[in-house]
């Protein structure tokens, strides 16, 4: 396993919490089948606008199929609860590796339980930044609900790091996209990050369940280009058709149909990879499953995102932790309205 | 602990993982004593999801910080107690006493304590004393000494699947009522007692005085067993006839009814037969006769034989009469036994009382003879411990009548169904047996003041425990 010390020791740093803080727990439906809080993502504070005149998607000839190694990284955040002047969120990342003729292997960092506040947020998001990216943020740190997010993020980028500069002869699969250039994801960091894969031999590919890049006119979302085609199929070059920040997508970004019968999903890859996207596209699409979604990525997501029953022990052991105790909030008691 | 639900006289209660409990252990709720009679998990929604999600990728590492991991996958261990309600506690004055059944219901989910009850303090509820060696101990956390004292002996059942340590139970109960100076006698059909009087290394223990082997076809007395003789003239011609081999519808048989007719409250031996059978006219009744008579002096199965004498003699210390039935075949091991069995009456007369050890009853016991064991001799003093492998073998009767159930691991339903006949047990305690562990048993009736008591034999060191049994292979 990766030695994630560095950020732990960043979330601790502020000792202040705690000493009977009341706590009010989030509320956790034990019923549902999984709790997750995606958070606001980096890419929505820019919806880029992509030109789609003269695009045809092209059937995706994947054969023959390449055996290779795989690791698919995915991370979860989850707000616990309300404390006075900040939340108490956990964090946790799966590390989903498989090799040709090899069992599956999963490596789990978290959940780790930690407390933002007003007063802290600043020396814990610039601690954690800086280990992650080795500069100062560009910024002041979000509140702290929104922070609990962005650190979900940074520990995802830390993992992708370390794999891309230490993984060899790897398909390095990406949850959401390669974009670059915003507050929370330095450009030079998701370029240093593709750089490391390509020197192992590695192929880093991101895949985006959903994605904010759409169609100019239609305003449909750019997985709209595969509407009415049959069958695996992909359209690639939109990077050079975004009209806005075209310089933050890092990565080339294509539209794929992965599997027959599957979903159309955005996918970035490597712009400087020497494989041809096509050949990238084959190699994704011989790891998915019948809805077109790599299955070592879905494994990662399902085995890192929280049950009900977690979270209800990370409430307790965030009590137990900064010695809480639980608070009725006497205005949504009288005036739950 | 917490209350969860009660439906019935069934309370469940929640446990925290670091809550231990075990089946058998008393709780008190409030004011009510309720038993331990299973563990599961709690039945947490969404505790399949959680499951099914871990077990997606089995080989995992996982990195969790130990202020997390203390806590994680904790809330899908805990468990419940399932505890049935076996009374209430009263308190009278300055005294708390155990009372059985409960028709009030005055519990709080929120605030009722749920504690656990100390054997020793649920010893003293029930009015249960035990003093001298102790048979066994009992299952709780904190396990206390329990014994079956002799004056809460009755008709008793110890039963089990083979090698659940039933006939252990039953020879450290034998010397635990000699060690209270009991006089016992025991139908030994495998050959299991016959060793109590050793230790392990074969030297003479502290019983070697108290304990005396009868066996059949013994020609003389020895230092350690004493011949099993039928006084010819305590039993009658149809068992004699059988015993040789005699039709009971060939001449020969007329002639032994004649013999045993015209000798109808004398006393007689085969001498006398022989006797008789030289002066028959018949040449071919009298010559198949001698042969038969023959034949029945040289087995050493008829002479006299003063048990009662015997037990006397056991009177002052206590003691055991073993009689050894192993080498004996089915036949003559039924007259033996009805032979020993009709001179209770009479030994009962000179020692007071007596403890039978029955292993196997129905294999050598005419029901009719149990019906009378468990009925009338229960006047005359005599005290039967039945030992079975299948309780469904003896007659209902027993079961009735039964004052003590000890009962090892039972896995048959039928056979779990006939115990709960006995009215002692709930058919819910009694699903506990068949989860019991070798030496582990629930004893109630009247030694436990009718309280199921799950326990655990403790083993003896100066006895030799086992019987004579020969190897497969060295």
């Amino acid at each position: 396993m990766y030695d994630m010390g560095d950020l732990i020791r960043c979330l601790s740093a502020d000792e202040a919490v705690g000493g009977g803080l009341p706590f009010k727990p989030s509320v956790v439906d034990l019923d549902s089948f999984i709790a997750d809080d995606e958070g606001p993502s980096d890419e929505e504070q820019m919806a880029g606008v992509v030109d789609p005149s003269g695009m045809t998607p092209q059937a995706l000839d994947v054969t023959p199929i390449r055996e290779m190694a795989v690791i698919a990284l995915d991370s979860t955040a989850f707000c616990l609860g309300e404390i006075p002047e900040g939340v108490v969120g956990a964090v946790r990342c799966s590390l989903v590796s498989s090799s040709p003729g090899q069992e599956r292997t999963l490596e789990s960092y978290g959940p780790y339980v930690f407390a933002l506040t007003n007063q802290n947020r600043q020396l814990i998001y610039s601690n954690l930044y800086r280990t992650v990216f080795n500069v100062e943020p560009g910024g002041h740190a979000p509140t702290p609900y929104f922070l609990l997010h962005r650190i979900r993020h940074l520990f995802e980028r830390k993992l992708q790091q370390v794999v891309a500069a230490e993984a060899k002869d790897t398909l390095v699969l990406l949850d959401g996209s390669l974009i670059g250039g915003t507050i929370a994801n330095p450009k030079e960091s998701v370029q240093t990050m593709l750089k490391n894969s390509r020197e192992n031999r590695s192929i880093a590919v991101a895949v985006s369940k959903h994605t904010v890049l759409t169609l100019r006119d239609s305003e449909r979302s750019i997985a709209s280009l595969l509407d009415g085609t049959t069958g695996r199929c992909f359209v690639t070059g939109l990077r050079k058709r975004i009209s806005q920040s075209q310089e933050k997508y890092v990565g080339e970004i294509s539209v794929a149909r992965l599997a027959a019968s599957g979903q159309a999903f955005r996918i970035d890859t490597d712009p400087d990879d020497p494989l041809p996207v096509e050949d990238i596209l084959a190699l994704v699409s011989a790891r998915v499953a019948e809805d077109g979604y790599p299955e070592e990525l879905r494994l990662a997501h399902m085995t890192c995102v929280f049950s009900a029953i977690e979270l209800l022990e990370l409430q307790a052991a965030a009590m137990i932790s900064y010695d809480m105790h639980t608070r009725e909030d006497p205005h949504s008691t009288l005036f739950p309205f | 602990m917490r209350l969860l639900t009660k439906e019935g006289d069934t309370l469940s209660i929640l446990l925290a993982p670091t809550e231990k409990i075990r089946i058998g252990e008393t709780l008190k709720v409030g004011q009510i004593i309720a038993q331990v009679i299973d563990l599961r998990f709690a039945d947490v929604p969404g505790v399949l999801e959680h499951i099914l999600r871990r077990s997606l990728i089995p080989r995992e590492t996982r990195d969790i910080p130990p202020s997390v991991k203390s806590v994680l996958d904790t809330l899908a261990d805990h468990k419940v107690a399932i505890a049935k309600i076996r009374g209430r506690l009263e308190k009278t004055g300055e005294r708390t006493t155990f009372k059985s059944g409960f028709m009030e219901f005055d519990l709080s989910r929120m605030e009722t304590q749920v504690e656990r009850v100390r054997e020793e303090e649920l010893f003293s509820l029930l009015g249960l004393q035990f003093q001298g060696k102790q048979w066994a101990k009992t299952l709780s956390t904190e396990p206390q000494d329990f014994t079956i004292p002799p004056q809460r002996f009755g008709v008793n059942l110890i039963t089990g699947i083979k090698e659940s340590g039933k006939s252990y139970a039953a020879k450290k109960l034998l010397l635990t009522l000699i060690d209270n100076r009991v006089v016992n006698l025991v139908f030994d059909l495998n050959a299991e007692y016959v060793n109590l009087w050793r230790k392990p290394d074969d030297q003479p223990n502290e019983y070697q005085d108290r304990v005396r082997i009868f066996r059949p076809y013994v020609r003389q007395a020895t230092a350690t067993e004493i011949p099993l003789r039928i006084p010819l003239n305590e039993i009658n011609a149809e068992d004699f006839a059988r015993l040789n081999n005699v039709s009971t519808e060939a001449s020969m048989f007329l002639s032994l009814l004649q013999f045993w007719r015209s000798h109808a409250g004398q006393q007689f031996d085969l001498h006398d037969l022989s006797r008789f059978v030289g002066s028959i006219q018949n040449e071919a009744v009298r010559l198949a006769l001698e042969s038969r008579v023959n034949a029945a002096n040289a087995s050493g199965l008829y002479g006299p034989c003063d048990l009662t004498s015997t037990f006397s003699a056991l009177r002052q210390r206590g003691g055991a009469v073993i009689v050894d039935l192993s080498r004996t075949s089915e036949w003559p091991r039924k007259v033996l036994v009805d032979f020993v069995i009709s001179k209770l009456p009479d030994i009962t007369r000179q020692i007071g009382s007596i403890s039978i050890f029955l292993e196997e009853a129905h294999l050598y016991v005419e029901e009719r003879n149990i019906t009378d064991i468990v009925t009338r001799m229960r006047h005359f003093g005599v005290y039967p411990t039945f030992i079975t492998n299948v309780p469904k073998n003896l007659p209902d009767v027993v079961y009735t009548l039964l004052d003590n159930l000890i009962s090892f691991k039972v896995q048959d339903a039928d056979n779990l169904r006939q115990l709960s006949s006995s009215g002692k047990v709930d058919s819910d305690t009694v699903q506990t047996i068949s989860i019991l562990e070798p030496g582990q048993c629930l004893v109630v009736g009247r030694a436990t003041n009718g309280y199921p008591i799950f326990a655990e034999v403790t083993p003896v060191t100066d006895v030799k425990m086992g019987g004579e049994t020969k190897p497969l292979a060295p």
